[in-house]
């Protein structure tokens, strides 16, 4: 857009002269200035406020937290020294440990027989072979009896059992004219302080 | 020259490439305080365990005394003995009755640790890194089922840890001898 002219008459009314200035480049160029004035002044502004201040923020909880890591650590050398002092050997505490683990594992396999036996009785049965396995967890009775209808029943007597996690019964099998046996599988809970 | 709308596009651009710079720098320097950060914190729980282990530790043990390590050696031997585990066994075999007299079998095998081998899954694996784990194979007949039970007993609550690991037997009907296996393990210190 043509920003100035000038319009002159000549002395002698021969001619005129005209000028008109076509090209704002004046203008254009300033525009391009402030553009970059504004730009650079958002840079500024953008870096104070979304680097700067969260850094800085982010450096003070660094060295707040760093510190207290480092107190901790001195806290910790100083248990140490408070543990040697009393003489406490770790290794003796680890073997203890490891001592009360082979304990929990010491499972008294009486007392599961026991019940077993106790229950199988009440259905009018017998128990006639015991196989007990420590590394499968299983304990296998083989049950004999005359009533086969209490089969099922003896089996929902062993999964009451706390120590029995589940029971497989084979397939009934004859044994003699009247007699029928039954193997149970019971597979059995690991100690819970040994899990 | 430019014209307006080529400069307008340049000012527009350089907001663009401002805020991208400014985020990228942002990410890039936050992004690593804060990951020394989270660093620290985690030492500083790690720390704050070991402390408390080390508290406990030192309240539960500043009593005992440097001998307590002799009364464990009474659960877990410090040292295997052939000799020893065997007569233990045969002492005890004669105490429930299954004598060497008479027609009653016994037979006493033992498994080195080298020959026993546990599945991967198992809880006695992991203790085999703990301690020599032998195995006591004890074979011996009889008609009672008492002894049977009594033996298991005495594996149980022997002062020495013992764990029954095997067990086979069929029902004795108190009259005729029928064969009994037991196996137990048991434990020495590395």
């Amino acid at each position: 857009m043509a920003k100035k002219y000038v319009y002159q008459k000549s002395e002698r009314g021969v001619s005129d002269f005209v000028y008109v200035d076509l090209l704002p480049e004046l203008k254009r160029a300033r525009q391009f200035n402030m553009n970059v004035i504004i730009a650079g002044t958002i840079a500024v502004v953008a870096t104070y406020f979304f680097i700067f201040v969260p850094f800085r923020l982010a450096t003070e909880e660094f060295e707040e937290v760093n510190g207290h890591n480092n107190d901790l650590a001195h806290r910790l050398v100083l248990k140490q020294e408070e543990r040697v002092l009393h003489e406490i050997n770790l290794d003796i505490i680890h073997f203890e440990q490891d001592i009360n683990q082979l304990h929990g594992l010491n499972i008294d396999l009486n007392e599961y027989i026991d019940q077993i036996n106790n229950y199988t009785d009440e259905r009018d049965g017998e128990v006639i072979e015991v196989v007990y396995n420590v590394e499968n967890e299983t304990l296998l009775v083989r049950v004999i009896m005359i009533n086969d209808q209490y089969f099922t029943q003896l089996r929902n007597d062993f999964l009451a059992f706390e120590w029995v996690y589940s029971v497989s019964p084979s397939d009934q099998e004859d044994y003699g004219s009247i007699y029928q046996v039954v193997q149970f599988t019971l597979d059995l809970e690991v100690p819970e302080d040994v899990e | 020259m430019l014209n307006r709308k080529a400069s307008n596009y340049i000012f527009y651009g350089m907001l663009v490439a401002i805020a991208l710079i400014v985020f990228l720098i942002r990410s890039v320097m936050l992004g690593n305080v804060t990951s020394r950060i989270e660093e620290v914190k985690n030492s500083s729980r790690l720390l704050q365990n070991q402390i408390d282990l080390v508290d406990v530790i030192v309240a539960e043990n500043r009593d005992i005394q440097e001998n307590h390590l002799y009364e464990l050696y009474n659960s877990v031997p410090e040292e295997y003995d052939d000799d020893i585990l065997v007569n233990y066994i045969y002492a005890q075999l004669e105490i429930i009755g299954v004598t060497a007299a008479g027609v009653i079998d016994r037979e006493i095998d033992i498994k080195l640790p080298e020959d026993i081998t546990f599945s991967s899954d198992s809880v006695y694996r992991d203790l085999q890194d703990d301690f020599d784990v032998y195995e006591v194979q004890v074979y011996f007949n009889t008609e009672d089922l008492v002894q049977i039970e009594a033996l298991i007993d005495i594996i149980h609550n022997s002062e020495q840890v013992f764990i029954v690991s095997f067990v086979k037997y069929n029902e004795p009907d108190g009259v005729n001898l029928i064969g009994v296996e037991i196996h137990f393990l048991a434990f020495y210190a590395k």
